[in-house]
């Protein structure tokens, strides 16, 4: 009898933590701020210094590395193999280290295994991939999420905040972004998983996002995009902050929801509508 | 008869300082250009209009700033400083080319000359013979107007062959029309081409002096470096540019543009990120003209 009820404890105990979400498994986040573009590397720095202050240390947060390309090249290959929910933060450009020069390697690179592997970027200032001076142009998007066709122009679009955007990101207000989320393009497994500010002001229906995040659901592959905009002061690193604490390590299961904290009440929904 | 001579000159002018007074801002009502004079190049082909000597406003007035808010509610109103103070400049005659340079031009000065461009987007569907070339870097665009016996133009230049004398914001005047340039929110529903269009397309948006596409379709290079500070200093008379600056300047707008990019007065400069880029040629008029 006492085997039985302690493999029945056993099994409990399996079918918990099968069950929990992986709230061990912390998110490190590596911020790249050697070459930038569409915003100068000193201010760059200093968002990146505020997003860095920001997180560091917070639940569900694990190591958050500012370093260069040829460290960034090792981490992001550590952090393929591991197959959890890491985040890459650019500030506008993507080294050839981890996505070669001109996207003559479209498919296999560094950085596009990192992403199949369910992994994240976050990108700030210029176009998502485009690369200093034209490395990779309207191809480095359209490769990473094969998505032909897919671009990020339209500047000067107005970028009214979301509901989820007034809950999740205060900092974030009404501006006008230069190189959007064109969410009428997603295609295949991709899907607007949340949008902080939208041309409509809400994620239904709209047809451009930033900040916002897209999701594979196959992947589990996500990119976050905040403020790309051309040497606009906006509070790039605050904002970044606030999407990852706020929603995205939750979302990737690396800190489970407070029941005490006002936020499962918005989180609820937004789960019931995915 | 003399009382009624009198009477008619002074309606007369009353009637002139009142078209004066509603000319000042005639917003959407397009001046009608006077007839263009043009010539040649020999070289590459390309059609020039010309652009007499003389005065003309550059830079954006306090009034504008005004009409900024109103009509730019999102933007930080900082945005503007680097085109201030507006000020009156003299330029002496030049001739501009009244389209960007093609992928056709560009390609023929490859072709004739072995020239290695440094970035130059030579890949579909940017290099259609009739649109704009993309040419990202000034060098590759110095080059090619130096084989064609040209210059690029003085931002001054540039201006002035795209908003005429009276300060106006847009080649066409001084309302918004996303009718009248290649520009638009990317669906190609407003201008009708995904992205940049061929050039002349639009020639309701045509400048005073005849020049095309001025705003919106490419970003254009011109010949000043860039120093956002550049019109505390400038020179009054035929400015050239600042001795040092951060990359050079960049006018007009692109094809993904919508508003505030693509106003004559707005310039661009240190690191152009994803914008495209291309350019125009401009010489000197001889004393004749």
């Amino acid at each position: 009898m006492r085997i039985v009820i302690c493999a029945i404890c056993v099994l409990c105990t399996i079918a918990i933590m099968l069950c929990t979400p992986n709230a061990d498994a912390q998110v490190d986040v590596f911020v790249y701020t050697e070459t930038t573009q569409w915003i100068g590397q000193a201010a760059a720095q200093a968002e990146a210094d505020i997003l860095i202050d920001m997180i560091t240390g917070k639940n569900g947060i694990g190591e958050v590395v500012n370093e260069g390309a040829g460290a960034l090249e090792e981490w992001t290959k550590n952090h393929t193999k591991k197959k959890e929910n890491h985040i890459i933060v650019l500030f506008g450009d993507i080294p050839p280290v981890i996505y070669p020069q001109g996207n003559a390697k479209p498919e296999g690179s560094i950085a596009e295994e990192y992403l199949d592997a369910g992994n994240t970027f976050a990108n700030t200032a210029d176009y998502f991939f485009w690369g200093l001076q034209n490395r990779n142009a309207e191809g480095g998007l359209q490769n990473m999420m094969d998505i032909p066709g897919i671009l990020q122009w339209d500047d000067d679009t107005p970028m009214k905040v979301t509901p989820e955007g007034k809950e999740l990101t205060p900092t974030l207000k009404d501006y006008a972004v230069d190189r959007p989320f064109h969410v009428d393009q997603l295609a295949n497994d991709w899907e607007l998983e949340i949008a902080f500010a939208t041309n409509t002001g809400e994620a239904e229906g709209s047809t451009r996002c930033d900040p916002c995040i897209l999701r594979n659901t196959k992947t589990e592959a996500r990119l976050i995009q905040a403020y790309q905009t051309a040497n606009q002061d906006d509070p790039k690193g605050e904002v970044l902050a606030e999407i990852i604490l706020n929603y995205y390590i939750e979302a990737v299961g690396a800190q489970a929801v407070d029941p005490a904290n006002k936020l499962p009440t918005l989180w609820g929904d937004i789960k019931s509508r995915r | 008869m003399k009382h009624k001579q009198f009477c008619f000159i002074v309606i007369y002018s009353i009637l002139l300082l009142l078209a004066f007074a509603c000319s000042e801002r005639m917003d959407s009502q397009h001046v009608e250009p006077s007839p263009v004079k043009t010539i040649t190049s020999p070289k590459d082909g390309s059609v020039m209009v010309f652009v007499p000597a003389g005065d003309f406003l550059m830079g954006t007035s306090d009034a504008d700033i005004e009409y900024y808010k109103e009509i730019f509610p999102l933007r930080n109103i900082s945005r503007f400083d680097n085109e201030r103070p507006q000020r009156t400049v003299y330029l002496d005659a030049f001739y501009i080319d009244q389209f960007e340079v093609t992928n056709k031009q560009f390609k023929q000065f490859l072709t004739d000359t072995g020239y290695k461009p440094n970035k130059y987007l030579d890949y579909p569907p940017h290099n259609d013979a009739d649109l704009p070339a993309v040419v990202l870097e000034w060098t590759d665009a110095v080059a090619y107007a130096n084989w064609a016996g040209k210059r690029l133009p003085t931002e001054a230049e540039w201006e002035k062959a795209a908003r005429g004398t009276d300060g106006r914001i847009w080649p066409w005047g001084n309302e918004w029309d996303a009718t009248k340039l290649s520009g638009n929110d990317g669906t190609g529903l407003i201008d009708g081409y995904k992205l940049t269009a061929p050039i002349g397309q639009f020639p309701q948006g045509a400048s005073p002096y005849g020049a095309h596409d001025m705003a919106g379709n490419l970003w254009e290079w011109v010949a000043d470096l860039y120093d956002p500070d550049y019109y505390d200093y400038a020179p009054n008379t035929n400015p050239m540019g600042p001795e040092t600056g951060d990359g050079h300047v960049l006018k007009g707008g692109g094809w993904a543009e919508n508003l505030d990019f693509t106003r004559c007065a707005n310039r661009f400069g240190g690191n152009p990120g994803s914008l495209l880029r291309g350019f125009r040629c401009a010489m000197d008029a001889p004393s004749e003209d």
